[in-house]
């Protein structure tokens, strides 16, 4: 199965895509990583649309000079080897919710943007642009999953 | 040392228990999404370790002052950073004067990750004067349960080594009058702690913030 690149403008770089992604397609938007507090890991937060009608997961998160795992939801936290994205549904990695923890990021401000791939079984990669905030500008860019 | 409520001692129930009892109630006039402690808890008494190595007397320390407390890791990407920010960024709304009668405590559930200098440089990422505790994961435990909040609960480690440590996520909230009334649980947006934060710390309202009840 040929893997498919889709390219979905992230928020950093002029807010939205311009065009909006067909309804065939899975995108993935509002990409964000948020930079460590001290020495802690980052977190990674993106919104992910299967605008198919089939299903497919995501299996890994790969951003250039750093580790990302992916995160269940409080209480526990615990580390998920793959998140299913059902035909139509839209899955959030947000804030209280699933999430990304990046580990060994450094060099980044605020402001910054860098390209994350998030790669499915069905589709293969998606690579976008995620924009670096603050844990201040988690509140606005990134609301909470409720 | 920690000295609990006697009627907390008696009364350590799941989070989720907890929470069903609970209900979200505006009539003590806090506002936001507070969630009504049905007892209130007087300011407790305990003792921990503060970043500066110091052993840190959080009643004595805290008393007449609007005090944040929760409980958290350094290491947690999510829920303990965007929670402290979020408070950091609405105390911002406060006078000079009831910015220096609020303070917020945050107690280490990860103490063999979290050393005094990583706390303490952790907290200074949002505001260098927020208030880093340390102490046995049994004490912590123990004051943890006498609030009602769920213990820490350390997972399975990462392939890189690393491990989370899950944990109840509420900001309980002493009053200027060391009387704890209500809880906030994680989602509270900035907005909505902005709105609390001046009648958390007692501001008399103008007239016409008593008509309209706005802030």
């Amino acid at each position: 199965m040929a893997a498919t690149i889709a390219l979905a403008g992230g928020f950093g770089c002029g807010g939205e895509p311009k065009k909006p992604a067909p309804f065939t397609a899975l995108t993935v938007t509002r990409a964000f990583v948020v930079l460590p507090a001290g020495e802690s890991p980052a977190a990674l937060y993106a919104t992910i649309t299967n605008g198919t009608a089939v299903a497919d997961t995501l299996v890994a998160v790969e951003l250039a000079g750093a580790r990302a795992m992916l995160h269940g939801p409080m209480p526990d936290m615990a580390m998920l080897d793959a998140l299913p994205v059902a035909p139509g549904a839209t899955e959030r990695l947000g804030p209280g919710g699933r999430h990304g923890m990046v580990t060994g990021f450094t060099g980044h401000a605020r402001g910054d943007s860098l390209a994350v791939t998030f790669r499915f079984t069905r589709v293969g990669a998606v690579v976008v642009k995620a924009r670096v905030i603050g844990y201040a500008d988690v509140d606005t860019a990134a609301p909470p999953v409720r | 040392m920690i000295r609990c409520p006697a009627r907390a001692r008696r009364a350590t129930v799941i989070l989720a228990t907890f929470l069903a009892a609970c209900a979200r109630d505006d009539s003590r006039g806090v506002g936001g999404p507070a969630v009504t402690l049905p007892t209130p808890y007087p300011r407790p008494s305990f003792t921990l370790t503060g970043t500066d190595g110091q052993p840190f007397d959080f009643q004595a320390r805290t008393r007449g002052k609007l005090t944040f407390v929760l409980f958290g890791y350094t290491h947690c990407p999510d829920v303990c950073p965007v929670h402290v920010a979020n408070i950091a960024a609405a105390m911002r709304v406060l006078t000079f004067e009831e910015r220096a009668r609020t303070t917020l405590v945050f107690i280490t559930t990860d103490p063999d990750r979290d050393s005094l200098p990583v706390l303490r440089s952790w907290l200074a990422s949002f505001d260098s004067t927020f208030v880093g505790l340390r102490g046995p994961v049994e004490d912590v435990t123990r004051l943890a349960a006498s609030l009602q909040v769920a213990a820490a609960m350390f997972g399975a480690r990462n392939p890189d080594g690393s491990y989370e440590v899950g944990h109840g996520a509420q900001v309980i909230v002493w009053q200027p009058d060391d009387t704890a009334r209500v809880i906030y649980p994680f989602g509270v947006r900035q907005a909505e702690w902005a709105e609390a934060m001046p009648r958390l710390v007692g501001r008399t309202p103008t007239l016409i913030q008593r008509i309209t009840g706005k802030s």
